[in-house]
């Protein structure tokens, strides 16, 4: 908890903010500039080193080669030398036992050793071409000791000896080892005679002190450079020179080619050339250029220690490590530095800030930095100058206002008086209103009251249902008046009992007009049939039509009113039906068919002010069955459904179709349900008038 | 301009793999027909099986090798007018071709005038040292002098010579001859016939009436199968009279009565019969690819190996660009299937193990001598100087008609 404290402390310093950011940008970049310096470096160590390595080694084994090559070179010479000639043929003319006496086998023996002294040569021996040793300088138990026994059979001397006198050139042998003995490399030729004859075969044996003087040369190899050559002896490589690290090791240090170490001496004595880092004899990491000898069938191997190789890598690691800290030391004194410079006067304004919040108003940061530090020190200063300024004028508005304030709430208490007194009278007016409206009501009660007399008076105008019933056995009257009264009425007379004239009109307007109108109607209609014995129904609306609108006088005021009607004359027997209209229709549904008859297109009295025109009669042949229906358009022209429209007269037509077949009086029922259901809750359009008859 | 440089990055790169793909053309160049066809063919199979070999594993450089092949029709003159096209026409980065010394010598002047390279994959007489000739076969050291010394110490000091008449058999007769007077030996005829003649009477008879201890055979091409038929005709049996034949390998005894040969001997670098992993290899991989009855031999393996040390000498230099190529040809070694084989520094010849065999009656060899190691190759002969060599060929060419084989026509 402590600890996050710190931290926590820490990350909210800009010192160590800065500090973490300026490591964040240099590490990274110093530490890639840090390790490709260090690569590049290496790998042109690496390659230097190697090229170094290179030449050295060209130069060791053309050295040795060089050596060789004389050694070779003065073998060959040694056998054209005349006591050379002279010792061979000598000392092959001896048998066995003489080639051991002293006397005998004295004669060349200080010219040949003086040869071997001269040539530094290890031994010096003479062959002759039965492969017998006749004379050796040092080694005297090799002396009559013949290289084609069996004893000597595949080995590097016998194979010597061989190619020397097959091959007839100067040769080397591969590194002899006896037993008991240090390996040995020796050199053959053929003794040519004077006659050009071959009459033996010279060996010398190289001295191995030369070998390791020629190879112990370190010139180029710093302290830790060495060549080394091998050989192959059976299955592993052994050492043929003594070397820098490793004193008495020639010809007796073996290294196994199967160990994985030692793959590359392997590789190298199978033929091949090549340089790279490789773990030596000592377990060292060394650079090593190797290259084949093939006269020796050897591999030499120059080598240098990685760690002395490296050592200018070493030095350049550690200067760049300094390099490294001293940038480190800098960024760090950089990074607290320069949160310094933002910190301090951060520091300051904290303090005035606080200072302010306690309300000291007086305090001001003195900072007299020109950077832009000072820029915000001064603008800091300047907003507390403008704080004080607006901090006094706030304080003047604040005492203006409360004035004010004052002065409002007494001009609102004033007002409130003046409302509380329109109130009152207000309050008056509503109960005068009050009044009034109880007195409407009882007016309006007498008026219905008169109303509803007056319907009955309108009833009693109208054809009674038994009256109809006598007749039309099967027949609904539904009507329904939009106020108490009604503007539609229907008039039945019956002339004979096979005929009856029954008729439906819509007067214009309704209530009380419409009930005046429908009286005159059929009141004008009686006088007609009865006093006038009109009894054909164009005849009766075209005597209607000028009755009404002489009873009106319409010719003489502007009076327009009329009404539209359906009159129809049924025959019962004949079956036949005569149909005369002012603008009404009649339904006929026969055999689930509908025959709709329109009415002529003028009403009886109103704008139908011609007394020339004639009604129009149509005859229909009905069947028993046949249901006719006569109405007034007050159902189809009731708004209503949901989208509230008009129910429409073909929708009415189908709908009577559609009941047509129902009893009379569920018919009349359904005609009810479905007008209710259709207005819904709009008010009633028009008066509505139904008459429906099912002709037996 | 975005696209743009796409487009130009990608013909860059398309350009880069095809360069990269671009393989090297190197030429092929042996007899297909004429006498010699009988043993070139199948040098320049394994010629082709190393390429094969090579691209198998990579190529040289991430580039395949195409070898171009032409037929020198066992004529000097052709090969060196194909030599010509090989290095003008088809461009090629090296040569690897010729068997007779006469074809090589024909074909020498045109590689020196292009300071071009050749791979000459044949033991020869010696005597050459060209910058632009790779020596792959054995230089006289390795065979002739070995082996005719092998014969004088082992079966006899009577020698009779017969050859070709070109300037290998010739020379190769030169050296036996000098080296037979300083063994104390006796020469006792030289006898030649025209390169692919079949009249062979007359040395038969030379034969019956000399009766040598040994036979030195330099006879090349299939004028051998005329020449051991008459041996056996004319009742001469190896048991009697050994031949040691120097252009006899496994592969033309093939063509030969195995039956008549046995007994006989032969020197060479390389026999089928030599005991290496990486002979065994050679071999299985020979026998696979051009059938179970087939032989390889000592050229069949010099044409082998040259196409390996060439490769090796191209992958140091890191270029087919023969300046650099023939830097890095000295020194360079491969573990070849008769032993590691190494191109000496000095002449250009390579370090070669030397082996004498005897003609089993299998067609194989059985090994009598080797010299265990590689020989340095010494393509000068001291009997003589070098001046007394020269003037040596010269003499031989100016008695062909400046042609390094006898044509028949004096």
């Amino acid at each position: 908890m402590k600890r996050r404290f710190i931290f926590g402390k820490f990350r909210r310093r800009i010192a160590f903010q800065l500090l973490f950011w300026f490591l964040v940008i240099e590490f990274p970049i110093q530490g890639i500039l840090v390790y490709l310096s260090y690569q590049n470096s290496r790998t042109i160590i690496q390659e230097e080193s190697i090229k170094n390595l290179s030449s050295i080694a060209e130069r060791q084994s053309q050295r040795i080669q060089i050596f060789f090559q004389q050694s070779l070179r003065n073998t060959e010479l040694l056998a054209t030398f005349p006591d050379v000639k002279e010792a061979i043929l000598y000392y092959q003319s001896l048998e066995d036992q003489d080639l051991h006496d002293p006397i005998l086998d004295s004669l060349y023996e200080v010219d040949l050793k003086r040869h071997q002294e001269d040539f530094a040569f290890k031994d010096l021996w003479l062959l002759d071409l039965r492969g017998r040793v006749c004379f050796a300088a040092q080694e005297q138990d090799m002396v009559a000791e013949n290289l084609r026994n069996e004893k000597w059979q595949s080995t590097a001397i016998n194979q010597l000896f061989e190619r020397a006198f097959t091959i007839l050139q100067a040769d080397f042998s591969d590194f002899s080892f006896q037993e008991g003995k240090e390996g040995d490399l020796l050199m053959a030729t053929p003794i040519w005679g004077e006659n050009k004859q071959l009459i033996g075969i010279l060996m010398t044996k190289l001295k191995r002190q030369a070998l390791n003087q020629v190879l112990n040369d370190y010139t180029g190899l710093g302290k830790t450079g060495e060549s080394v050559m091998f050989t192959k002896y059976k299955e592993d490589a052994i050492f043929i020179n003594d070397t820098r690290h490793a004193k008495e090791v020639a010809f007796t240090k073996l290294l196994s080619l199967q160990a994985t170490d030692n793959q590359v001496i392997k590789d190298n004595l199978a033929g091949n050339t090549g340089s790279g880092i490789i773990k030596d004899y000592r377990d060292e990491e060394v650079f090593a250029r190797w290259v084949y000898i093939p006269a020796l069938r050897s591999g030499l191997m120059v080598k240098i220690d990685l760690e002395e190789a490296f050592t200018p890598i070493r030095s350049l690691r550690r200067i760049l490590l300094i390099l490294m800290l001293i940038t480190l030391t800098l960024v760090i004194i950089a990074a607290f530095s320069v949160a310094n410079i933002f910190s301090h006067p951060i520091q300051k304004l904290t303090e005035v800030t606080r200072e302010v919040f306690k309300g000291n108003m007086d305090k001001r940061i003195a900072i007299n930095s020109k950077n832009e530090i000072g820029d915000l020190a001064e603008s800091f200063n300047r907003m507390l100058n403008q704080l004080k300024v607006s901090q006094g004028q706030l304080k003047h508005y604040a005492d203006t206002l409360e004035g004010k304030v004052r002065e409002r709430t007494e001009e609102l208490q004033k007002n409130n008086e003046e409302l509380n007194q329109i109130n009152e009278e207000l309050n008056i007016t509503i109960e005068l209103i009050n009044q009034q409206k109880i007195q409407l009501k009882v007016y309006n009660q007498n008026f219905l009251d008169s109303v509803h007399y007056a319907s009955q008076i309108q009833g009693s105008f109208l054809p009674s249902q038994e009256a109809i019933a006598k007749f039309f056995e099967n027949h609904f009257v539904l009507s329904l008046p939009k106020d108490v009264i009604s503007g539609d009425f229907h008039w039945f007379y019956q002339i004979d009992e096979d005929t009856a004239l029954i008729a439906v009109g819509d007067c214009t307007g309704h209530g009380v007009p419409g009930a005046l109108m429908s009286i005159l109607g059929s009141n004008t209609l009686d006088m007609i049939v009865k006093q006038e014995g009109i009894l054909e129904v164009d005849s009766i609306l075209n005597r209607l039509h000028t009755g009404i609108k002489d009873t009106l006088r319409q010719e003489e005021t502007n009076n327009r009113d009329g009404m539209d009607i359906a009159l129809i004359k049924v025959y019962l027997k004949e079956k036949k039906l005569e149909f005369a209209g002012a603008k009404n229709p009649i339904l006929l549904i026969q055999n689930q068919e509908m025959i709709y008859c329109k009415g002529d297109i003028f009403p009886i009295g109103g704008t139908q002010i011609q007394k020339e025109y004639l009604f129009n009669k149509k005859t229909l042949d009905v069947e028993s069955g046949t249901s006719v229906y006569l109405y007034s358009d007050g159902f189809q022209d009731q708004f209503g459904g949901e989208n509230v429209k008009k129910y429409l007269s073909r929708n009415f037509r189908d709908l009577l179709k559609n009941i047509s077949q129902e009893p009379i009086e569920k018919q009349k029922e359904i005609l009810y349900e479905t007008f209710l259901s259709w207005k819904g809750e709009e008010e009633q359009m028009d008066d509505i008038l139904i008459l429906g008859i099912q002709l037996a | 301009m975005v696209t743009r440089i796409y487009t130009f990055i990608l013909c860059l790169f398309v350009f880069a793999c095809q360069t990269q793909k671009e393989p090297i053309k190197v030429g092929v160049l042996h007899s297909f027909s004429g006498t010699m066809s009988i043993s070139e063919k199948a040098v320049a199979e394994a010629t082709l099986m190393a390429i094969e070999e090579i691209n198998a594993t990579g190529g040289v450089l991430g580039r395949q090798i195409e070898p171009i092949i032409r037929d020198g029709k066992s004529e000097g003159e052709i090969f060196a007018a194909e030599a010509q096209k090989l290095i003008e026409e088809d461009q090629v980065a090296v040569v690897f071709g010729c068997w007779t010394s006469a074809s090589r010598k024909t074909v020498k002047p045109v590689f020196e005038k292009y300071n071009h390279l050749l791979f000459y994959p044949i033991q020869y007489e010696g005597l050459e040292q060209s910058p632009n000739i790779v020596y792959t076969g054995a230089a006289p050291n390795q065979q002739i002098i070995p082996a005719v010394k092998w014969a004088f110490d082992n079966i006899g000091k009577r020698f009779l010579i017969v050859g070709s008449d070109y300037v290998f058999p010739r020379t190769a007769s030169a050296i036996m001859q000098d080296l037979i007077s300083d063994l104390g030996g006796e020469v006792l005829a030289d006898e030649y016939i025209l390169l692919g003649s079949q009249e062979v009477d007359s040395i038969i008879l030379k034969i019956k009436e000399l009766q040598p201890d040994v036979i030195l055979n330099n006879i090349n091409g299939d004028s051998n199968i005329a020449f051991f038929q008459g041996l056996r005709q004319a009742g001469i049996t190896a048991a009697q009279i050994p031949v040691f034949s120097f252009s006899v390998a496994e592969d033309e005894l093939r063509s030969l009565d195995v039956e008549q040969m046995v007994g006989n001997y032969v020197a060479w670098n390389y026999f089928q019969s030599v005991k290496t992993p990486e002979n065994e290899r050679f071999v299985n991989n020979y026998q696979e690819k051009y059938g179970q009855n087939r032989v390889t031999d000592d050229p069949i393996e010099a044409g082998y190996i040259s196409v390996y040390l060439w490769a090796e000498a191209v992958k140091a230099a890191g270029t087919t660009d023969l300046e650099f190529v023939k830097k890095k040809l000295p020194n360079r070694s491969f573990q070849a299937p008769q032993g590691l084989v190494y191109i000496d520094d000095e002449t250009q010849h390579i370090w070669k193990t030397v082996r004498i065999g005897r003609i089993l009656d299998d067609g194989q060899i059985d090994i009598v001598w080797d010299s265990h190691k590689p020989v340095r190759p010494q393509p000068f002969p001291k009997s003589r100087s070098r001046k007394s060599w020269e003037v040596f060929l010269e003499s031989l060419y100016q008695g062909w008609d400046q042609k390094w084989a006898n044509s028949g026509e004096k």
